[in-house]
């Protein structure tokens, strides 16, 4: 096997690459506009959040309460007297939660003892529920905390619960969201366009021509994959640039590890779009298939935006089988955490292990044949 | 000959999925060594699946390809090592300039980089493309890409040759250089291999396979092919317009008479027996020499396979238009600009009643887009189109239902059953109800369709699909009958079948008019219109065109002599132009085609592909009287079946894309900025 085969098709795939303004705008702009959209656009913290508190009672305690609130950052509180006031504005979505203190709250409390708090929320919006009941809980625990230090009334530690985000303390999501659209981003230079450019081979009649020359279905295959491993490398580390000059994504890692993961990724990705066009060898049907079995699993069964953990045992199952999975959760860890190999070993077994699969898969497919 | 063929092969078959029959049907044939062996056949008749087989692109199913000594399968490298292969797209790489897919085909095939400025030097300079070298190569005319194919694959002087089809949907002028190209390069005991639909490029090569449907019909040298048809064709001369059809629909009911066509105002006939002629009043018969097309149709005939005779019962049952010498097709000076770039200058022709009128030229000369204004599918920048005196920009839709339309490679909806099409087709002409279902069933009936009529149309046979096709055409009783190039690639059985009812349309009043790189069928008109570059450069009957092109050493030319002629004489005159215009001019014959072997005196060659001239290309063909061993062997075939009608979905697909960017980068602006280089480089 010459390399001078693989030199001269790894030249002409290059040339091929400057001149299509289409690779050009995939390889390098479109990861700005996704980091873009993620950066600013996806935002998963929630800003202030409307809600009603409602005091039966307004003893010293239900209005410092109610203080904690109107003084949050998440919150703009509007004092209530009576629940039944407030059933409608829920309903209609003009507030997020009502938070009910009991006619009791205060003197439970210099009582010592453990006050009840009704907290509702609009279920019809699951995810913003959620956030808002966590947020509620941690004001109320920080309202808590800060009455144990006053030393004021029933400081007791009547429910010590403790919240700490590590990593981003802030919880901004983009921390977590930017690091996670890279594998996006990378299954779309690397399945996307590795399953278009050899399905147009196949379709206009070039690959024909290439295989009736003493080049070998390995030689091409090898050139096609050492150009676009090397161009979506070009744009992972353009994106990790951007994300920590301009987004201030704190970095943790090292960048040699975040190549290494990012090589491994490419390995699956690059298999998946190559078995993809050799499947279907028309650019269309390759397109379709890229996106349905590349892209949107990447978005929504990675974690990068649903939670794992929280989907239903079967989905799952399901991401055990999406490279970007792994690569998202290693990611996270080298921006967030550092070097935790504890994380990058398992995916990085995980993720070259679906590789060789699809690798296999596509030498099994591809004999040298026209048809 | 003697010893063991170059190629030789045994039995070979092979069947796809879902094909009735195999593509392949145990294919014997040996090809000798250093031949120029002609690969002939219509489309779907196995040329295709050979090639490949050949070079292990494919698997056979039984029977074995030796090459040279080496084993196809087993020795696969070492062939595709000692052999070139042009597909049948074009296989280079489009966003490549011309000089970039050169070195890389070299790069591939190892060409010693000492060799590589000779080698180039030679190639550029006999495909003409020295000018063009960093051109995108999607940028250059369907011939000029077919010459740079041609040039890549000779760059490592193979051994074989395997070219499939490189002169399909090219004009004649291109064809005619990239044959001179092949017989000029492929020295020093090349064997070739040159598939094609076209059967006069076959009475040309050394060895002849002739494959019909996965088998081989007939090998050997030409003159063989032609010997059993000696003395039988006839030629029947002086016969006016509309008479000349009926006659011939009349001799084609005589028993005497074997295969009949029109031949501008002749009709050619080939009798049964030699010199048993019929009985024509007036009539007096010429004979003629047979051509490779008369052999085919004779040994198809041999084969139990014969045309349709006699009457078309499609114009049978048509409504009679009496003619009444009224114009039914107009256009005048309709011009179509496309931002700086003009497709079509000034054109002007009118088409009487019962006529049959053809649109010829180069590709890109503006021959589709005149068709699409004229169907009203393009709208004119000025000028006028009417049908029946209906201005296609007022009535567009009125005057369209007049007519009939039937686009290239039969455009019919493949996930439609055959009924369904009909049903489609005619109710987009408006028919409805009772009307509607009468003309399906009749089409059906007429056509023997019914007993298919379930059946999607992508699985038709081909010569079905024609039939269908024009069928849909035809069922709503239009005045005028559009065609576009309706019969490349078919067959020549299938072609007259076709010719059969179209003629007999004819002679009921309806008008035709067609557009076609197919001489034979140019043959068929009453007037020809010859479009090149925009321009209509040359109008009159086949015979009067002839005529115009007939110099001292072609005093009678065939219509593919007169398309070549007169394409030429036009240039030299626009070159002349250009030397009066004093500043940008170039002198005619100063073409700085400095390339070995070229002649040319073309200016730009950016949508002809200017190469060595036509004449040149004469005289090498006849140089090369060598022989071709064709050693015994049948060669069955078949239809390549679905990867056929794949690939001509998306040649027709691409042709449509090629066309304008042949035409606005071809040609405009390019043009101009080649004469200034070409100027300066003097």
């Amino acid at each position: 096997m010459s390399p001078r085969i693989v030199k001269a098709l790894i030249k002409k795939e290059f040339l091929q690459v400057a001149r299509d303004p289409a690779s050009v705008f995939v390889i390098l702009v479109l990861p700005m506009i996704l980091m873009f959209i993620f950066g600013y656009g996806v935002n998963l913290d929630v800003g202030r959040f409307k809600v009603a508190v409602v005091m039966e009672n307004t003893d010293p305690q239900s209005v410092s309460f109610y203080q904690a609130f109107s003084n949050s950052r998440y919150f703009e509180a509007l004092a209530g007297r009576d629940l039944r006031a407030w059933q409608d504005e829920i309903t209609a979505g003009r507030v997020r939660a009502i938070i009910v203190l009991p006619a009791d709250f205060g003197r439970k409390l210099r009582q010592a003892r453990s006050p009840d708090v009704l907290v509702v929320t609009d279920g019809t919006d699951p995810n913003t529920a959620n956030f808002v009941r966590a947020y509620v809980q941690m004001t109320i625990m920080n309202w808590q905390a800060n009455n144990r230090l006053e030393g004021g009334d029933g400081a007791g530690d009547l429910i010590s619960l403790e919240t700490r985000a590590w990593y981003n303390p802030e919880i901004t999501s983009r921390f977590f969201l930017l690091p996670g659209s890279l594998a996006i981003i990378l299954t779309i230079t690397g399945v996307i366009m590795t399953a278009m450019v050899i399905a147009r081979e196949w379709e206009r009649g070039t690959m024909e021509s290439l295989i009736a020359t003493p080049a070998s279905v390995v030689q091409i295959i090898l050139a096609k994959l050492l150009t676009y491993l090397t161009l979506s490398m070009v744009s992972l580390v353009c994106c990790w640039f951007v994300s920590v000059r301009w987004y201030g994504i704190p970095f943790r890692g090292s960048l040699a590890v975040l190549l290494l993961l990012g090589a491994v990724f490419l390995f699956t990705a690059l298999g998946q779009g190559l078995l993809i066009s050799t499947v279907t060898r028309s650019q269309y049907h390759s397109a379709d298939l890229a996106l349905v079995s590349g892209f949107l699993p990447s978005f929504l069964l990675s974690g990068v935006i649903f939670e794992i953990a929280s989907m239903p045992y079967a989905l799952r199952l399901v991401t055990r089988l999406i490279p970007a999975r792994y690569f998202v959760s290693s990611l996270q860890a080298v921006f967030l955490a550092g070097n935790v190999w504890a994380i990058f070993w398992p995916s990085l077994l995980a993720m070259a292990l679906l590789g060789v699969v699809f690798f296999v898969l596509t030498l099994r497919k591809t004999v040298k044949k026209v048809a | 000959m003697g010893g063991t063929p170059f190629i030789e092969i045994k039995n070979l078959t092979k069947s796809f999925k879902g094909q009735e029959r195999p593509a392949l049907d145990s294919l014997s044939v040996g090809v000798g060594r250093g031949l120029m062996c002609g690969l002939v056949g219509p489309d779907g008749a196995g040329k295709t699946t050979l090639m490949r087989l050949l070079l292990d692109l494919l698997t056979p199913d039984a029977g074995t390809v030796t090459i040279d000594g080496l084993d196809s399968r087993k020795d696969a490298d070492e062939i595709r090592r000692l052999s070139g292969y042009m597909p049948q797209k074009f296989g280079l790489y489009e966003d490549l300039t011309v000089v970039e897919n050169m070195t890389l085909y070299a790069d591939l095939r190892d060409v010693p980089k000492a060799a590589r400025p000779d080698k180039f030097r030679e190639l550029l300079g006999f495909t003409d493309l020295g000018r063009f070298q960093k051109r995108l190569a999607g940028r250059l005319s369907g011939g000029m890409k077919q010459k740079l194919g041609l040039a890549c694959v000779l760059l490592a002087t193979p051994r074989l040759l395997l070219l499939d089809e490189p002169s399909v949907g090219v004009d004649p002028l291109s064809r005619r250089e990239l044959w001179a190209m092949v017989v000029s390069l492929a020295r020093g005991g090349m064997t070739v291999l040159w598939a094609t639909s076209y059967l006069d490029e076959a009475e040309k090569c050394d060895r002849v396979v002739l494959l019909h449907q996965g088998r081989d019909l007939f090998h050997g040298e030409p003159s063989e092919a032609l010997g059993p048809v000696r003395g039988r064709a006839y030629a029947l001369g002086g016969l006016a317009g509309a008479v000349r059809r009926r006659e011939l629909i009349k001799l084609l009911g005589e028993p005497e008479v074997a295969d009949g066509i029109i031949q501008g105002g002749d009709i050619k006939i080939v009798t049964r027996e030699p010199g048993s002629l019929p009985e024509v009043p007036g009539g007096r018969f010429r004979p003629l020499a047979p051509t490779f097309e008369d052999a085919f149709v004779d040994i198809l005939a041999g084969a139990g396979q014969t045309a349709l005779r006699g009457e078309s019962e499609l114009a049978r049952r048509m409504d009679d238009k009496p003619d009444d010498g009224a114009v039914v097709v107009e256009a005048r000076d309709l011009t179509k600009r496309f931002g700086s770039f003009t497709a079509v200058r000034g054109n002007t022709f009118q088409i009487r009643r019962g006529r049959i009128f053809g649109l010829l030229g180069p590709n890109g000369a503006g021959k589709s887009t005149t068709f699409k204004m004229m169907c009203g599918l393009v709208r004119p920048t000025a000028g006028t189109a009417s049908i029946a005196g209906l201005d296609l920009l007022n009535y567009p839709s009125k005057a369209r239902g007049r007519v009939g339309y039937m686009a290239q490679k039969f455009s019919l909806y493949d996930q439609l059953s055959v009924r369904q099409n009909l049903y489609f087709f005619s109710g987009a002409y408006g028919l409805r109800g009772r009307a509607q279902r009468r003309q399906v069933d009749l089409m059906e009936q007429i056509f023997d369709l019914a007993p298919l009529h379930d059946r999607g149309a992508s699985t038709l046979p081909l010569g079905f699909k024609q039939r269908l096709a024009l069928a849909c055409a035809v069922m709503h009783q239009p005045d005028v009958l559009f065609l576009d190039e309706p019969t490349s690639g078919v067959d020549p059985l299938t072609r007259r079948e076709f010719w059969l009812h179209i003629n007999h349309l004819a002679v009921k009043g309806v008008t035709v008019m067609i557009t076609t790189h197919f001489m034979e069928e140019a043959e068929y008109c009453d007037e020809i219109a010859l479009i090149y570059r925009g321009r209509n450069i040359a109008s009159g009957s086949p015979d009067q065109l002839k005529a115009r092109a007939a110099t001292d050493r072609l005093p009678s030319p065939t219509m593919d002599d007169a398309f070549i002629e007169l394409v030429r004489q036009s240039e030299r005159a626009a070159n002349d132009e250009d030397d009066a215009d004093a500043g940008r001019g170039r002198r005619p014959g100063s073409g700085k085609s400095g390339g070995p072997g070229n002649a040319s005196e073309k200016t730009d060659g950016s949508e002809t592909g200017a190469g060595p001239a036509p004449a040149v290309a004469l005289e090498k063909t006849s140089e090369r009287e060598k022989t071709v061993a064709l050693e015994k062997a049948a060669l069955p075939e078949k239809t390549d079946g679905p990867e056929t009608l794949m690939t001509q979905g998306k040649k027709e697909e691409e042709e449509e894309e090629a066309a304008p960017a042949a035409r606005e980068g071809g040609k405009g602006e390019k043009t101009e900025r080649e004469k200034k280089g070409g100027g300066g480089e003097k």
